[in-house]
């Protein structure tokens, strides 16, 4: 157990098994529907429906990442499929884990709580940017650095996304 | 490296207890906050009616009689509620349904010491009214629409409608007056006779309602419930309603008599589905939309006994 546990969070490497990206997602899942059910002041109904509505979310999520990320690492040389993408960035969003500990520092009283929370974030957001970039490393063959500007430009590209999201409708509003 | 596997292990297993911990201690703080509520908001909004109660998602469109007494009685049981404050903007609904809200604010009367106070928004007419008059106070706005006491029943005859576009209908029935509100004839003087007493009844039982919840006799009241509407000053100088103020107003008036120290704490109870905050999302809104309004109107016709106009 504690071998599967260490090579599925801390030692990935390209497979084509479905276990180690199942139990990822589910225990990701389950710390962001209980950290949500937890701010909205929800039972354990709560819980079930944020876990289900994060289940539909994240697999959308998921594979629109997956498919930004695919396509920036093949532009850039990357010899990886698809099916290695999907896992690799399963396994790379491990550290989101960390928002668990992150928000119950954050709750803490005085300074410190503070002082924790932010520091556990940033860990949560630099973790999974550097777990993202390492495993894309190992599924398209990437040195480091073209791993590194393939998620910088699909993170740039999604934000760009939204802003057009929003401006569209803006423009569309105001102008007709 | 069997270190490394304990710690994997050891971070796994701390993540996803610092997460249940803030589901737990989210969740509790969020009871200790509703239990901390002195006075219980009760939206009676929309057409009165006795509906199945709606799911997990939220309320459904117009006001509910099966989840207003729900809602009620979870008020009436919370230890710390001293008031209930009904905010009713209600055009009246069936007879039934307003009668069985009354009954149950009239039973939170008698065997608790929550106050209960009523504020009318636009319009709080007939049923709506009905409802308030269980209130220990009414609160109005000047220019809110309230009264419309009275019972009706109405039927219309189609048949010669029918007759140009060459309809002709046949009904086959057990007794003579299995089709009494037929719309395919007139109606004869032996159904009249029985609708009117009918009427008479339910006119009779709403206002012995207003005489038991307010402080007003029936020779005062029998003037007043012939079916006319009043706005919110002519009813206060008629003695149906016993403030003029707006929301506000009523909340502090609700504080006074509950003799509640301090800010009154509110807890909207009609909020209680599972999504709380999602309300106003998942939810159909309180205030009937023109198409439900036309589907209520429509399927009230088969239903003998309204009290709204």
């Amino acid at each position: 157990m504690l071998d599967t546990l260490f090579t599925t969070f801390f030692g990935p490497s390209p497979s084509h098994s479905r276990q180690p990206v199942v139990l990822i997602g589910f225990i990701l899942l389950s710390i962001l529907a209980l950290n949500a059910a937890g701010t909205a002041g929800l039972g354990i109904a709560g819980v079930i429906i944020f876990f289900l509505l994060f289940l539909i979310g994240g697999l959308l999520g998921w594979i629109w990442l997956s498919a930004a990320l695919h396509f920036f690492a093949q532009l850039l040389g990357g010899q990886g499929s698809a099916q290695e993408t999907l896992p690799a960035v399963m396994m790379g969003l491990w550290p989101l884990m960390i928002s668990g500990p992150a928000i119950a520092a954050s709750r803490w009283p005085n300074i410190l709580g503070q002082f924790l929370g932010l520091l556990l974030g940033l860990v949560v957001m630099i973790g999974t940017i550097t777990t993202l970039t390492r495993s894309l490393c190992q599924a398209h063959q990437l040195h480091w650095r073209k791993a590194l500007l393939t998620v910088v430009l699909t993170l740039a590209i999604s934000l760009l996304a939204w802003l057009g999201l929003i401006l569209w409708p803006l423009m569309l509003a105001l102008g007709l | 490296m069997r270190l490394n596997r304990i710690l994997a292990l050891a971070l796994v297993t701390l993540c996803l207890l610092a997460a249940l911990g803030n589901w737990l201690g989210g969740s509790m703080e969020s009871q200790k906050t509703k239990g901390s509520a002195n006075v219980a908001l009760v939206n009676v909004y929309g057409v009165i009616s006795d509906e199945p109660a709606s799911g997990p998602f939220g309320s459904s469109a117009g006001a509910n009689a099966n989840e207003l007494i729900d809602i009620i009685q979870r008020a009436r049981e919370d230890q710390g509620i001293k008031a209930i404050l009904l905010r009713i903007n209600s055009p009246g609904g069936t007879a039934a349904a307003s009668q069985a809200i009354y009954e149950e604010l009239m039973r939170t009367r008698k065997e608790t010491d929550i106050k209960i106070i009523a504020s009318l928004g636009d319009v709080a007419a007939s049923g709506g009214y009905y409802v308030a008059s269980a209130a220990h106070h009414i609160v109005a706005n000047s220019s809110s629409v309230t009264g419309s006491i009275g019972v009706i029943v109405r039927t219309q005859n189609v048949s010669s409608l029918l007759d140009k576009v060459g309809v002709q209908t046949s009904t086959i029935q057990s007794g003579p007056l299995k089709d009494i509100l037929s719309p395919f004839r007139d109606t004869k003087p032996e159904e009249r006779n029985i609708l009117q007493s009918v009427v008479d009844e339910s006119y009779q039982q709403f206002l012995e309602a207003i005489v038991a919840g307010r402080d007003i006799s029936m020779e005062e009241l029998k003037p007043l419930a012939d079916g006319r509407i009043y706005t919110g000053t002519q009813a206060k100088a008629k003695n149906l309603v016993d403030s003029l103020g707006n929301y506000y107003d009523a909340l502090q008036t609700t504080a006074d008599l509950a003799k509640i120290s301090g800010e009154p704490k509110v807890r909207d109870f009609s909020k209680s589905s599972l999504f709380e905050g999602f309300g106003p999302f998942l939810s159909s809104s309180s205030q009937a939309q023109p198409m439900e309004w036309l589907a209520a109107e429509t399927r009230w016709h088969k239903i003998p006994l309204t009290l709204m106009e």
